[in-house]
């Protein structure tokens, strides 16, 4: 019951020391996009299949010298039935790191350093799908994914490899700009230097980046917790505490800096930023 | 019912709904002995019973009464997951206990659900599309929050349409894992296992019979983890609507300056 909050993110530390996260794809994310896959893999396979038929029906119709080339078709539909079951999965993922299914739900394969994977990985994971399927299912494969901090299956277990999902899917950080701009009032009613460390800046920041989608009231509520206390630290009276969050923040953040965004300057934002009031 | 989330268990934060399936089976793997414990009081005696109606008074009398019992017996594990997410030292005999106490609540929420169901079923196929996803999270609101059931109904279908989109795939996505659980793990594979690999004369196909102990088998082993998905997207919703994750980080740094202080 002890220990961090249970999450989907890893943390990869580099030797420099940069710390990378990553988001885990776990059984959900992943069965869809095998099931991607295999409608591309055995759809292929399919119409293929198809044709091979027509042509056999055909090269009976025209005779019998023609039936060694329907033989052939038989072959390559042996062979693309195998290439379906082993190969799909080792080239696309040793080429791109993922497979068509992979990319439509968004993942990618990478060493559990975070690193690219190469045919090696692709192949030894890829082999080890052979007994992450047993019973039938992937019944085991779900099961060993559940066992593991990073969801791996077996194959992946053996190849030191991992599925993340890509960062395109994450927020990407927009500058919070205020507006309307700080008056002179306001900023009369605030300390001169207003210093918030990395965690009140982060939480900050999550609030106004989402307070225009909790309602007002809600608003209110949560930004009351914060102001409290940095009103106790800084000695400020407060009358809308979600705007006096977005002025401190402000005050932190962009104080003094020449390439602040232009709320700062005290100027209307370009094109008419969300306001924070 | 839910603690103010200071020490929550897990990290809060608007996840998309297949992520929120990943994290809800990670958690069952992560608190399997909780979970292993309350299956034992709540899921062998309701197998156990059904069984045995199904061997002496037929399948369909089985299965309407399984549908009915797994109604009521997803509470417990429902208290359960918000117990271990949010307090310390949760129990299960806490989460039997509350969710005997909140059994006529949880009845009346059920009733109200199913009439709403099989009201727009008996519409059309989008009158049921409707009600489903807007009473998805009826039991969870009436459990959770202490409410009446009036209330309740309205904050369920404001958390369900907060994101639409999400309460219906939710909605389609829970009733698909129960049903590949019964004819899918509990029918197909059950039988497959059993006959290949451990050479036993597996039961007749619950297709053809109507039912057998291992498709009954795969319904009530799908109770806990369906409840405890349903609790972690009614978290999620909280989370994404509520601003619960704000809330969480506001806290700790209320406490921290409480503490300097």
């Amino acid at each position: 019951m002890t220990g961090a909050p249970l999450d989907t993110d890893i943390a990869i530390e580099t030797p420099e020391h940069i710390v990378f996260r990553h988001r885990v794809a776990g059984p959900a994310r992943r069965c869809v996009a095998y099931f991607v896959d295999i409608c591309i893999c055995y759809g292929t396979f399919g119409v293929i299949a198809i044709f091979v038929g027509l042509l056999f029906i055909g090269a009976h119709a025209v005779g019998d010298e023609m039936s060694g080339l329907a033989g052939a078709g038989v072959g390559v539909l042996l062979l693309l039935a195998f290439c379906a079951e082993w190969v799909y999965f080792v080239a696309w993922e040793g080429f791109q790191g993922r497979s068509p299914g992979k990319r439509a739900a968004n993942l990618h394969v990478v060493t559990i350093e975070g690193r690219p994977i190469g045919f090696r990985e692709a192949a030894l994971r890829n082999v080890l799908r052979a007994a992450d399927i047993l019973p039938i299912g992937y019944v085991v494969g779900v099961v060993t994914m559940l066992c593991t901090k990073r969801f791996q299956r077996l194959g992946d277990l053996v190849a030191g490899t991992m599925v993340v999902i890509e960062g395109r899917s994450l927020v990407r950080a927009q500058p919070i700009v205020l507006y309307p701009p700080a008056t002179a009032e306001e900023l009369a009613a605030l300390p001169m230097v207003v210093r918030l460390d990395p965690d009140e800046r982060a939480a900050i920041e999550l609030f106004l980046r989402r307070k225009q989608t909790l309602g007002p009231a809600r608003e209110h509520e949560l930004a009351e917790m914060l102001v409290e206390p940095l009103g106790r630290r800084y000695d400020f009276s407060r009358r809308d505490p979600s705007r006096v969050l977005a002025l401190l923040y402000e005050l932190a953040m962009n104080a003094g800096r020449g390439d602040a965004p232009p709320s700062s300057r005290q100027s209307s934002p370009p094109g008419g930023p969300p306001s924070w009031r | 019912m839910i603690a103010q989330p200071m020490q929550v268990r897990v990290v809060l934060r608007a996840r998309p709904v297949l992520d929120v399936v990943d994290l809800a089976l990670r958690f069952v793997a992560e608190h399997w002995s909780f979970y292993a414990r309350a299956m034992l009081v709540v899921i062998v005696p309701a197998y156990a019973f059904t069984l045995w109606l199904g061997t002496t008074h037929g399948w369909a009398l089985a299965w309407a009464v399984s549908i009915l019992i797994a109604a009521f017996a997803q509470a417990p594990f429902t208290l359960l997951a918000s117990k271990l997410v949010f307090e310390h030292g949760a129990s299960v005999r806490s989460a039997l206990g509350g969710s005997l106490r909140l059994l006529p609540r949880l009845a009346v929420a059920r009733f109200t659900q199913m009439i709403a169901i099989v009201l727009g079923a008996a519409m059309c196929s989008i009158g049921l599309l409707y009600f489903g996803p807007a009473m998805l999270f009826l039991p969870e609101v009436a459990l959770l929050e202490g409410i009446g059931i009036g209330t309740a109904l309205t904050r369920s279908q404001r958390l369900a349409f907060a994101s639409a989109g999400d309460a219906v795939m939710v909605w389609l996505m829970l009733a698909a894992a129960s049903l590949c659980s019964v004819f899918l793990l509990g029918d197909y594979v059950s039988r497959l296992v059993l006959e290949n690999l451990f050479e036993v004369t597996a039961p007749e196909s619950a297709f053809s019979a109507g039912g057998s102990y291992t498709a009954l088998l795969g319904f009530w082993a799908a109770v806990p983890i369906v409840a405890t998905m349903r609790f972690f997207f009614y978290l999620n919703t909280r989370t994404r609507i509520e601003g619960w994750d704000i809330q969480a980080r506001f806290l700790a740094l209320m406490l921290r300056a409480r503490e300097a202080a």
